[in-house]
């Protein structure tokens, strides 16, 4: 990182960030017997499982949106990480860090919506931590959420291979679209996607190869984490992914590309050929109506948009521009 | 869902320009959206479920009429009734 | 492969031109998003091997000269809080860009539109406007001048570009795509003095092909005539509540593009009336002794941006100079021709 301070666009999902985040890693030599250091979750055997270890920080802004609040959001992006790794949620740790003269019943509408999924998902908030800091030195409250799970099988993002299918739950970017929407004044009745994906994960369970959940950098960032790790190529067909009007005409307006817009309730699944349509057709029964194919695993490298038109590379968004999206 | 994105409109912060600087906005690109509202020289602008408003000052639109909108100004008046994601 | 059939067939017809002409072509796209456009949909990996896409001057970021930018941060840099549109923001002066003169602490405000400038204006009275782009973006500028905005004009015009480009005997460009928002605002024609080949495009790919497509015939029966094929919204007229409104504020003055020197005529300035919005004339003093503008090393946006050469062949393209690290202004903007190739790159697209 040639930079000697740092910049917003070290913490927004592209390449930036990435070289922070591998850096500081770096920096951090022990690991013991841990792996998938640099993973949504990192695992250790303990007997015949593994423990599955996540956290996150959420300095969303505004921490309303259409959708949710960033209590939710602390909720969902966590136990989200914990089960795209094939985990069940075991707890959470809950730590607030609120800015003076944050409004009381601001924080107790957050707590609120901690409470409401938590127990909802029946994922315990078991310890924390609580501080405040003086008006302006903070913006308004972030949030981080650890949580730890157990599974037999973890799902591991090399496991990709050719004739192998990319699968979407959902329309991708209505977070981020929403976000942005009312950011900039737009009104609008898109909202955030924000939900767990543990229920799409349970359903699946031994079905699918790969799994992530597409938050900041959207799945251009995903997609090229997943070809790059698995060393594989992977073709999208532009035309199929699904995404709603309402995200493309905010993505227009502010000439951002929704392929690296945030969702944070959508799962980017990676099943065999042979399982496509059972998956299908498991997500689209109840769960996940608009869950569809969009795009392939071949031999090769680097991530292929086929467009209406013609082809291009769709390449790791470095830096978009769209800072506390989550 | 008109009740809750209201009840968001009136508690959440609103955002300064200092903290949320956005290095996109795609100088030349025009967006086409539809006229639902005209207030003098304000129109609101719906482009497929975003709504803002646009100033109508250099194009005279009847409601109903889509426009191509840009850095804030309505510029033309789409001829035919079309509606493409961008122009 | 296209999924439309009439795409299909534009694209077979622009094969069986392209033969027929039987020599290298280039075509310049003027404005940057069709550069965008093209770069977006891989449109150059459909075309025959003689038919050459460049980019062209009609980006304002890339075209805006360094003493602009300078003056911007030397205001910012005084205490005089800067309103500017967000592609302008990592723009290279000669010292320093107005996002480093922001971290430094000065004040510094992205804008969507001069509403939004005049808006902040209430907050801060002696806020300045940083004022670039070319015929569709000065009537919004008029606006809020007329309405007390002050600003640092540094508004262009695009048919004197064109006609520098043309007469350049170096670099022969067959024909050009023409900016459609542009043509909306000035109509067909102020082109018809150009003497070379023009479509006036739309920017859905398909439009794009079309037009290139309506070029090719062009230059295969050695016609130089100016086709508007984005009659959507371009008419020969134009928006002549735009035009009255741009020159009820602005005239005509010799202009700097950074890279390729003074164009006649090519620029606006504040008419007298409305000098004393003119941020350059009321902080004369402060503007004193602006660095002296320098050369980047290897930098060749001069060429990008008339269509010389393609940004990979740019010798600092993505070794030293990308979006993160840009050396000159055609890494900087979103319609820039280096950043839009940077972008798609690993390709033959770009």
């Amino acid at each position: 990182m040639p930079e000697k301070t740092i910049k917003l666009k070290h913490g927004d999902g592209g390449t930036p960030m990435s070289d922070l985040i591998s850096g500081i890693r770096q920096s951090l030599e022990f690991t013991g017997d841990w792996k998938g250091t640099l993973d949504d979750g990192a695992y250790l055997k303990a007997g015949d499982k593994y423990l599955v270890f996540t956290s996150d920080s959420y300095i969303q802004s505004p921490y309303f949106f259409p959708g949710g609040n960033i209590g939710k959001l602390a909720v969902t992006g966590t136990v989200n990480d914990l089960v795209v790794m094939g985990a069940e949620p075991l707890a959470l740790t809950l730590s607030i860090i609120i800015e003076e003269g944050f409004k009381k019943e601001h924080l107790e509408t957050i707590i609120d919506s901690v409470n409401t999924l938590s127990k909802k998902l029946k994922v315990p908030i078991v310890t924390g931590d609580t501080k405040v800091m003086p008006k302006g030195q903070l913006d308004g409250i972030v949030i981080n959420t650890a949580g730890i799970g157990t599974t037999k099988d973890i799902i591991r993002n090399e496991n990709i291979a050719p004739t192998d299918k990319v699968i979407v739950t959902g329309t991708i970017g209505d977070h981020g679209g929403a976000v942005l929407a009312t950011r900039f004044d737009y009104r609008t009745d898109l909202i955030s996607d924000c939900r767990p994906v543990l229920d799409i994960m349970q359903l699946l369970k031994g079905k699918i190869k790969s799994a992530k959940d597409p938050t900041r950098g959207g799945i251009a960032s995903c997609l090229n984490e997943l070809a790059d790790k698995a060393k594989v190529k992977i073709t999208i067909d532009e035309e199929t992914i699904p995404i709603r009007k309402e995200t493309r005409a905010i993505c227009n307006i502010l000439g951002i590309d929704p392929l690296t817009l945030a969702c944070e309730g959508r799962a980017l699944l990676i099943v065999s050929e042979d399982d496509e349509k059972e998956v299908l057709e498991l997500l689209k029964k109840d769960l996940c109506p608009d869950a569809i194919t969009i795009g392939t695993v071949s031999e090769g490298k680097k991530v292929i948009l086929k467009t209406k038109i013609g082809e291009r590379f769709l390449d790791n968004p470095g830096g978009t521009g769209v800072p506390r999206i989550c | 869902m008109i009740v809750i994105t209201s009840l968001y409109f009136l508690i959440h912060k609103k955002p300064t320009f200092n903290n949320l600087l956005i290095e996109y906005k795609i100088m030349c690109l025009a967006i086409p959206g539809k006229v639902i509202k005209i207030d003098d020289d304000n129109a609101t602008i719906d482009y497929n479920g975003i709504t803002k408003q646009a100033k109508i000052t250099i194009i005279s639109p009847k409601i109903g009429d889509y426009v191509l909108v840009h850095a804030g100004f309505a510029i033309e008046i789409l001829k035919k009734d079309r509606k493409d994601d961008t122009i | 492969m296209p999924v439309d059939t009439d795409t299909e067939n534009i694209i077979s017809e622009i094969k069986e031109i392209a033969e027929d002409i039987n020599r290298p072509v280039k075509i310049m796209e003027v404005c940057g998003t069709h550069t965008q456009t093209i770069a977006k949909y891989g449109i150059k990996t459909l075309l025959p091997e003689n038919i050459q896409l460049v980019s062209g001057p009609g980006c304002p970021v890339c075209v805006t000269p360094q003493r602009t930018i300078d003056s911007a941060v030397r205001l910012a840099q005084n205490g005089i809080p800067i309103a500017t549109y967000g592609d302008m923001l990592k723009v290279p002066g000669t010292e320093m860009s107005l996002e480093v003169a922001k971290e430094n602490g000065s004040k510094v405000f992205i804008v969507e539109s001069t509403i939004d400038a005049l808006k902040l204006k209430t907050e801060y009275p002696n806020l300045v406007f940083l004022a670039i782009g070319f015929e569709t973006t000065t009537p919004m500028t008029a606006w809020a001048v007329k309405n007390g905005l002050d600003i640092i004009c540094a508004h262009k015009t695009i048919p004197e570009a064109m006609n520098v480009i043309v007469s350049n005997q170096d670099n022969q460009i067959d024909g050009f795509l023409n900016p459609g928002h542009v043509s909306a605002i000035i109509g067909t024609r102020p082109y018809r003095d150009i003497n070379a080949p023009q479509v006036i495009a739309g920017f859905e790919p398909e439009d794009v092909l079309k037009s290139i497509l309506m070029l090719l015939k062009q230059i295969n029966t050695d016609r130089k005539e100016v086709e508007n094929n984005y009659t959507k919204i371009v008419n020969d007229d134009g928006n002549k509540k735009a035009r009255a409104l741009t020159s009820s504020i602005f005239e005509t003055c010799d202009s700097e593009w950074r890279g390729i020197g003074i164009i006649k005529d090519s620029g606006l300035k504040l008419k007298k009336q409305y000098q004393n919005h003119d941020a350059m004339e009321k902080y004369r003093e402060l503007l004193k002794d602006l660095p002296e503008p320098k050369d980047n090393k290897g930098c060749r946006c001069a060429d990008v941006i008339m269509g010389v050469i393609e940004p990979k062949k740019c010798p600092l393209f993505s070794k030293v100079c990308t979006p993160d690290n840009p050396t000159g202004p055609c890494m900087v903007g979103t319609e820039s021709a280096c950043k839009i190739a940077y972008k798609y790159r690993g390709d033959d697209n770009a």
